[in-house]
């Protein structure tokens, strides 16, 4: 497992390490050792230093925030780290399965997902339909892609940066190497929910999780009702289960 | 097939026009920086309206299609997969991918991209000659990284556009330039002119059902996580088709005919 682990700490050291004398000499400010002393009148000093304090306020809330909030790209290697232990457990197949549906709940944002995928065709569910298509999505995905997991044979994954898009989103970049040395490149796309970070597409090779259901559900909604729609995703669900 | 678009060649290309000194290159790596950027611009991504005027052709040649790889190919692949060893199934499909290293060569060319072309013809010569015939792949130990180009991806390039989705038999997913490139392509590779049709036509088969070996398992969960197969391998090749175009370097492009829909709007169905 290739770790990167991103160093949270020294980006806000330097602001913190940053020692503050009262009032300001030369000493703090090396710009005005040079000056003569009777040029520099106090009112300039304490201004500086007014403007200064002002800044370190101004970007202090950030950096908490920042400190406290993991980003994107922390949140996606988390979820990395933590499947792969649980993978590479001894821990029985069922047990596996329902810890990685615990940690896609807290890391998805599987209404989101939902809603993606209906896009104009939303307002066409009334509002128990709306409740009932998000959770056989859920149950939908959890099926398809929850079983693949089972298949795990010590693929590696590696964070390769990430990207800012519209809406404030941002999108994590990785690759998956798998065992013959073939690499798959797998992006994570994720929206700020309750500041806290949550994937809301997954883009393998650059087919889009988000787009390719939204065609596959417009094809059915274009001459099909929701329960139509619906119904297939339960008559899914109710298939066997490898 | 449709397992075409799991061949997976990962290609993200960092292009860098401002280091070249020939300005032909100059100016068609320049042409392909503005046709990067502007999609850069016009992102947000949008939802692929796939223009699929003949659909219902297309629908019943597909299931022809999947016909013949369910009970023919996947059959025939799966023995295959069950008698051979992995590591000859992956020197196996290096060794073909290496037989189309000169072809791609020739296409980065075609789309200005220098370097690159000359990192193919390295390849080539590398995992031809210490690689045995293409079987290791050495090449990438020494840093020499595949990009992977078909004359498609240079059309692409050079601004034609791809027309509606057609599903060629046997062949699979496609469109009318696509259709061209595969033509032109076939031309590029090295083996029909040194080797003769038959022996080519038997390597490639061999190539196709070796990939099917490999990918049959990815092929088969693709089709049940699928609700409507059809739609899902049409939208699922054609994005791939635009990402591998755009060097995966830009969030995947509508392809012409799109109306512009934010993929990642829900403000309006909150």
């Amino acid at each position: 497992m290739m770790t990167r682990n991103s160093n949270k700490e020294p980006r806000i050291h330097s602001t913190f390490s940053m020692r503050i004398d009262f009032p300001p000499t030369e000493n703090t400010i090396p710009a005005l050792q040079k000056c003569p002393r009777n040029e520099m009148d106090s009112g300039f000093l304490k201004l500086l230093f007014a403007a200064g304090l002002f800044f370190f306020v101004a970007f202090l809330p950030v950096h908490v925030f920042a400190a406290n909030n993991p980003g994107a790209r922390e949140t996606v290697q988390t979820i990395v780290d933590e499947t792969v232990s649980i993978l590479k457990s001894k821990l029985p197949l069922h047990e596996k399965r329902s810890k990685i549906s615990a940690i896609a709940d807290s890391r998805f944002d599987f209404d989101t997902m939902g809603r993606l995928t209906l896009a104009k065709n939303w307002s066409r569910f009334s509002t128990s339909e709306q409740a009932d298509f998000l959770r056989s999505f859920r149950t939908f995905l959890g099926d398809a892609y929850g079983t693949k997991f089972d298949q795990y044979q010590d693929e590696t994954v590696q964070v390769l940066g990430e990207r800012s898009e519209t809406r404030g989103d941002i999108t994590v970049q990785t690759t998956l190497l798998r065992n013959g040395g073939e690499k798959i490149a797998i992006d994570y796309r994720l929206r700020t929910h309750e500041a806290n970070w949550r994937i809301i597409d997954v883009t393998i090779e650059g087919v889009s999780l988000v787009s390719s259901y939204r065609s596959q559900f417009q094809e059915i909604l274009e001459n099909g009702t929701p329960q139509e729609l619906l119904r297939q995703i339960r008559d899914k669900n109710a298939q066997e289960k490898p | 097939m449709s397992n075409l678009f799991y061949r997976v060649s990962a290609t993200l290309t960092l292009h860098s026009w401002q280091s070249t000194p020939f300005r032909v290159e100059r100016f068609l790596s320049l042409l392909l920086l503005l046709l990067v950027t502007s999609a850069c611009a016009t992102a947000p991504r949008t939802a692929p309206q796939i223009s699929d005027p003949i659909a219902p052709v297309n629908r019943a040649l597909f299931a022809f299609n999947d016909g013949i790889y369910r009970y023919g190919f996947e059959p025939v692949a799966r023995g295959w997969d069950w008698i051979a060893p992995a590591p000859v199934q992956t020197s196996l499909q290096n060794s073909f991918q290496n037989l189309a290293t000169p072809g791609s060569a020739i296409n980065n060319l075609l789309q200005g991209k220098l370097k690159n072309s000359g990192t193919e013809i390295a390849r080539f010569g590398v995992n031809t000659t210490i690689g045995v015939a293409g079987l290791f792949d050495p090449a990438a130990r020494f840093g020499l990284a595949p990009h992977s180009e078909d004359f498609d991806q240079t059309l692409a390039v050079w601004g034609v556009g791809t027309g509606p989705y057609l599903m060629l038999p046997l062949l699979g997913p496609s469109s009318p330039r696509h259709t061209f490139a595969l033509c032109i392509d076939s031309f590029l590779s090295i083996w029909p002119p040194v080797a003769g049709t038959r022996i080519a036509a038997g390597v490639r088969s061999a190539d196709f059902l070796n990939d099917i070996s490999l990918s049959w398992e990815d092929v088969r969960s693709a089709r049940e996580s699928s609700l409507d197969y059809y739609v899902f391998v049409r939208d699922a090749w054609t994005q791939n088709r635009n990402t591998k175009i755009l060097d995966g370097a830009a969030p995947a492009a509508p392809s012409g005919d799109v109306k512009g829909e934010d993929l990642y709007d829900d403000s309006q169905f909150q």
